[in-house]
């Protein structure tokens, strides 16, 4: 996927309503805090129809009611546009002019973010690695998109029955529902997690180069054994807590480096370079299953001190058709170099490419 | 300043409708407040009658005039009674009966479970539903593919078993007149699931 164009209205503090994009490696470069990473939001939002927030409201200029991305881009199949219109509590999304889910946008090809705050997925809780897998996987299938939000929802629906007084004569009816889509959501993440651990474990020696291989595995919650059995194992445990313990929704994908478990072990070094093969494998499975390499965003390379890794992470960028990177002052191998200040981009800096009016 | 305590009333009472904020509220209201007199009464009017005028048919559920016997459905001699279509809202009868291809009868459920909003079985119409199955061979199950209308489905199958009476379940599928190629993928690989042969 190639972005041509992006426009918005009130998305943070951008102040820029218009710019177009070129092939090659795009270099933002700015001081702290003038809205860099905001750009890189507004992009994703725009190709993901999701911002970095949990709630539309933080993506939005604060004191605004509403905002508004566009975004032109290309895939291997020709043009698109998508569409995303926000206000508090509220978002819709269009591709190509027809409302879809954000979950739909998935098909034009995806979006590989790699960004400083990617040491959670190292040191952060499982539920953080989850939801990195599910991002990936949404993007992989929208089956798989629609099937993980039916379980968690009977996830929901199953605990409040389980705070009740007397769960047990409606449990059996969630029950059935529980596994058939838990099952589900584990068969899918399990095959996923094949290609997903070769491809980190091989990006890991590539960058580090050391003795030790990186380990990525999907572990199940609970009692091992079908998921049946382990709910089975843990009735009075869900009664006592009101909760379901066992399930995708608790399982996490374990790292591993020379048995070490990196959760609670890893150096800061260690970390970044974990996270990094997990990106790298991400941009791999996009592009086995799209045809072509997603977008590639880099928040804040110069944020990389270990040289090692910022010459891996500026390799990635020029090897990409299209990258667009983040720093404080201006990186290494880019086509063009476009300077930010107060949500303000200028693209006449060097080899800055000018936007005139437009449709 | 504060609005008058009517404005205030009618922004609270409008809030509370399904799918209408506070902001929503508030521009409904100042549209009616200027609205001419007769047509604010007339909207009133409709308000009261709806309810006090209407009322659920004691066989199906569904909605009918208040001091009829049932509903039209019910009351068709022509209607095949050893059919009964299971759904959730009176809405999806009037769907059901657009399509001009279904010849039952219906019972309306009036929810699907939801222990999260409190609706177990008791807040539905299924104890009437399991008290009318005489004459009945065929029950179509056609709640929503919600999660949770599928676990009432669900629910209702697993209740229907001993009673000899034969369960289905609506298909899901493609929509017609749509082109394959613009059908998403999930819909299309429902309806490759549940092929059926020619």
């Amino acid at each position: 996927m190639r972005v041509r164009s992006l426009r918005q209205l009130n998305i943070r503090n951008l102040v820029t309503e218009r710019l177009a994009f070129g092939d090659g490696v795009t270099a933002v470069v700015g001081p702290n805090a003038t809205g860099k990473s905001n750009l890189l939001e507004a992009l994703t939002l725009g190709l993901e129809g999701r911002g970095a927030g949990s709630r539309i409201a933080d993506s939005l200029r604060f004191g605004c009611e509403e905002g508004y991305v566009r975004v032109d881009l290309e895939t291997s199949d020709g043009a698109h546009t998508v569409e995303v219109g926000l206000a508090p509590g509220h978002k819709r999304v269009q591709l190509d002019g027809q409302a879809v889910r954000a979950l739909e946008l998935g098909r034009l090809g995806g979006v590989v973010l790699v960004s400083p705050e990617d040491l959670d997925l190292v040191h952060g809780p499982p539920a953080r690695r989850r939801a990195f897998l599910d991002h990936l996987l949404g993007r992989l299938s929208l089956r798989y998109g629609l099937l993980v939000r039916a379980y968690h929802r009977v996830v929901d629906q199953r605990n409040a029955l389980l705070r009740e007084g007397d769960p047990s004569a409606m449990l059996a009816t969630w029950d059935v529902r529980f596994l058939a889509l838990g099952e589900e959501v584990h068969a899918l993440r399990a095959r996923a997690a094949v290609p997903l651990a070769a491809h980190a474990t091989a990006a890991y020696d590539r960058i580090a180069g050391g003795t030790h291989h990186l380990e990525v595995r999907l572990e199940r919650s609970g009692p091992a054994g079908a998921l049946a059995q382990a709910l089975a194992a843990t009735a009075a445990a869900e009664r006592a807590r009101g909760a379901t313990q066992v399930g995708p929704h608790r399982d996490d994908l374990a790292l591993r480096l020379g048995g070490r478990s990196l959760q609670a072990y890893a150096s800061r070094g260690e970390a970044r370079t974990v996270a990094l093969a997990l990106r790298v494998a991400e941009r791999a499975l996009l592009e086995a299953r799209h045809g072509e390499p997603p977008l590639l965003l880099i928040d804040d390379v110069h944020a990389e001190l270990d040289e090692r890794r910022r010459r891996f992470l500026v390799a990635l960028a020029e090897a990409a058709p299209q990258a667009i990177v983040t720093s404080t002052e201006p990186p290494s191998g880019a086509t063009r170099v476009w300077t930010m200040d107060g949500g303000r981009v200028d693209t006449a800096a060097i080899g800055g490419t000018e936007v005139a009016g437009g449709a | 300043m504060r609005y008058p305590t009517p404005l205030l009333t009618l922004i609270r009472e409008l809030s509370r409708l399904p799918g209408i904020g506070p902001k929503s509220a508030q521009r409904l209201a100042f549209h009616l407040f200027n609205q001419p007199t007769e047509e604010v009464l007339s909207l009133a009017r409709a308000l009261e009658e709806a309810k006090t005028g209407l009322a659920r048919c004691p066989r199906c559920a569904h909605v009918m005039a208040t001091g009829e016997r049932a509903c039209d459905v019910c009351l068709d001699p022509d209607r095949d009674g050893g059919l009964l279509c299971v759904v959730e809202q009176p809405a999806d009868v009037l769907a059901i009966e657009r399509s001009g291809e279904y010849t039952g009868r219906y019972h309306v459920l009036h929810g699907a479970l939801s222990p999260m909003h409190g609706l177990g079985p008791e807040q539905l119409t299924i104890t009437s539903l399991l008290e009318r199955l005489e004459g009945v061979r065929e029950v179509v199950l056609a709640t929503s593919t919600t999660v949770e209308g599928e676990a009432t489905a669900l629910y209702l199958a697993q209740r229907l078993e001993s009673s000899g009476v034969s369960v289905t379940r609506i298909a899901y599928g493609l929509p017609v007149g749509g082109d394959l190629e613009y059908a998403d993928e999930v819909t299309l690989g429902r309806a490759m699931t549940h092929r059926r042969p020619v």
